[in-house]
Parts: C-alpha cells; structure tokens; sequence
C-alpha cells in the first residue's frame, strides 16, 4: 500500500499519543515494513535494516514522551528519522571501514556463480548510492524502492514536484557518473 | 533547443514505463531527439528499479522489534495515578 491514508492517520495518531497499544501496534504494522524497505534499499543489510526500522519507532516514542511530534506528514517524519540514521550509520561506516571494502558478502550456501556476479553489481549500485547527496540518495530510495508518487515524495522531503522531478534527474544522472568513474 | 525541463519530464514518464514493464529501448523509440542524453539515465533506473525488485520481505525479526516497542511504550505511559496528581496540582494552582 502505497498511498498515505492521511484521515486514517490522524485519528490513530492521536490515540498513539495516549500510548494506545492497539493504535501503535497499527501505526508499527501499517509502516515497519515500508521503513525496513527504505532502509536496506539504501544499506543492503537485513539485519542492520531490521535493528534500524526498530530505533526508528523507538525515536518515535520518544518523540511522544517529550512532546515533540510531526508537523504535516507522519510518515514523511518517520522517513526522515530513517534518513538520518542511514546517514549516521554510513558516516560512521566510513570512518571505521578500510577505504574499498565491500559492506556485505554473499552465502557460500546460495552461491552460483550467477547469483555471485548479481550480487556484486548490486553491492557496486548500493556503493555508488553512498556517494549521493542525502536528498539525491533520499528521492530515489523513495522512487525506487517505494514506489512513490512524485507528490508522495514532494510531500515528505518538503519539496514541489518539479523539484522532486528535477532532483530524480539529478540523482540518476550523478549515480550514472559515479559508476561510470568505477569503472 | 528543447524546452526547459523537457528531458526531466520525459525521463520522469519513462520511469513510469518502466514500472509498467516497458523496455528502455521502446521508451527511446518514442523520443528519438532526447534518447543519446536518456539512454544511459535510462539504464541506470532499470538497474535501479532491479534492486529494489530483489529486496527480501521483510523478516520475522520485525515481530520481535514490534513486540519490543509495544513494551517500551508501555513502560512510557503515564501511570494513571501520577495523571491524577497532575490534574489536581493543576486545579489547586492559583
């Protein structure tokens, strides 16, 4: 489910700020796994997707506890708090990672050397979506693997739709320099 | 000279082909005069749109992490009295 039910939110959201346990167990359902795609989208870690999609509900109860909330729309608000710890973990990952090292391996188990060879342009993609910008890399994790509308988009990151547009463009054709650089 | 945003908005409609399962050489076809700037763009949102195609599902663990937040949020709630002695204070406040 693509479409942001914004009427259907605003009437749980208030009842998850009384800590309702059956509205936040709805809003966890309704959005972990969108937030868990956006995340290994942009990292290709299941388990680092997994630990990342529970600090962002866990920021988001604490954001309740001291009052401070969302201003439009919910789940841009939780995308953002996605986005920004994607970008602390890569900035971390960076510091901390031998320059060329390769974040995740393939299971020796599942392991022609077709599935090898897809694996490695995948990992050679999500390298050179590390390099982006965060708004660059933001769009066309939300395009891509959300599948979002460009007014989706425009609404999360705060933007118009031909901004949204033009960043898409952007984005995509800084990626397509960065691997053509590689290789 | 094309008009502005031309190619923007044409890559942004051939992404939308794409999506529906067209290929990036029938999208050129249909725009011949931007297809040398789109067809390297192009190639890079099939790659694009592959990986997010080869995304798992999300995993069980996200019932674990669920589980995990519905305790957090019950140790986060307010306890019923410390609400009350909230109200009061708040009534007797001058």
């Amino acid at each position: 489910m693509r479409v942001e039910r914004t009427g259907d939110d605003a009437s749980l959201l208030g009842r998850v700020q009384e800590y309702d346990p059956s509205a936040l167990a709805e809003i966890y359902d309704r959005y972990a796994g969108r937030i868990y795609n956006y995340i290994y989208y942009r990292l290709g870690d299941e388990a680092l997707a997994e630990d990342l999609t529970g600090t962002v509900f866990a920021k988001m109860l604490e954001a309740i506890r001291h009052s401070k909330s969302w201003n439009s729309s919910f789940s841009g608000w939780l995308y953002r708090i996605a986005h920004n710890l994607v970008v602390d973990h890569v900035r971390r990952a960076q510091q901390t990672m031998p320059p060329g090292s390769a974040p995740a391996m393939v299971s020796a188990e599942q392991d022609p050397a077709r599935l090898v060879e897809h694996r490695i342009e995948e990992e050679r993609l999500r390298r050179a979506l590390l390099k982006l910008t965060g708004d660059q890399a933001q769009v066309i994790a939300l395009k891509f693997a959300e599948g979002m509308s460009n007014a989706e988009i425009a609404r999360i990151m705060g933007k118009t739709e031909g901004a949204v547009k033009s960043l898409q463009f952007r984005a995509v054709a800084a990626l397509r320099r960065i691997l053509e650089a590689e290789e | 000279m094309g008009r502005p945003h031309e190619a923007e908005d044409a890559f942004d409609q051939c992404l939308a082909r794409l999506r529906q399962g067209e290929t990036v050489e029938a999208c050129l076809l249909s725009l011949p005069h931007l297809a040398g700037e789109l067809a390297p763009l192009l190639v890079t949102a099939s790659a694009l749109l592959a990986l997010a195609a080869a995304a798992p599902n999300p995993p069980p663990a996200l019932a674990r992490a669920r589980t995990r937040i519905l305790r957090l949020a019950r140790q986060a709630r307010p306890h019923p009295d410390r609400c009350r002695e909230r109200s009061i204070r708040s009534l007797r406040a001058p």
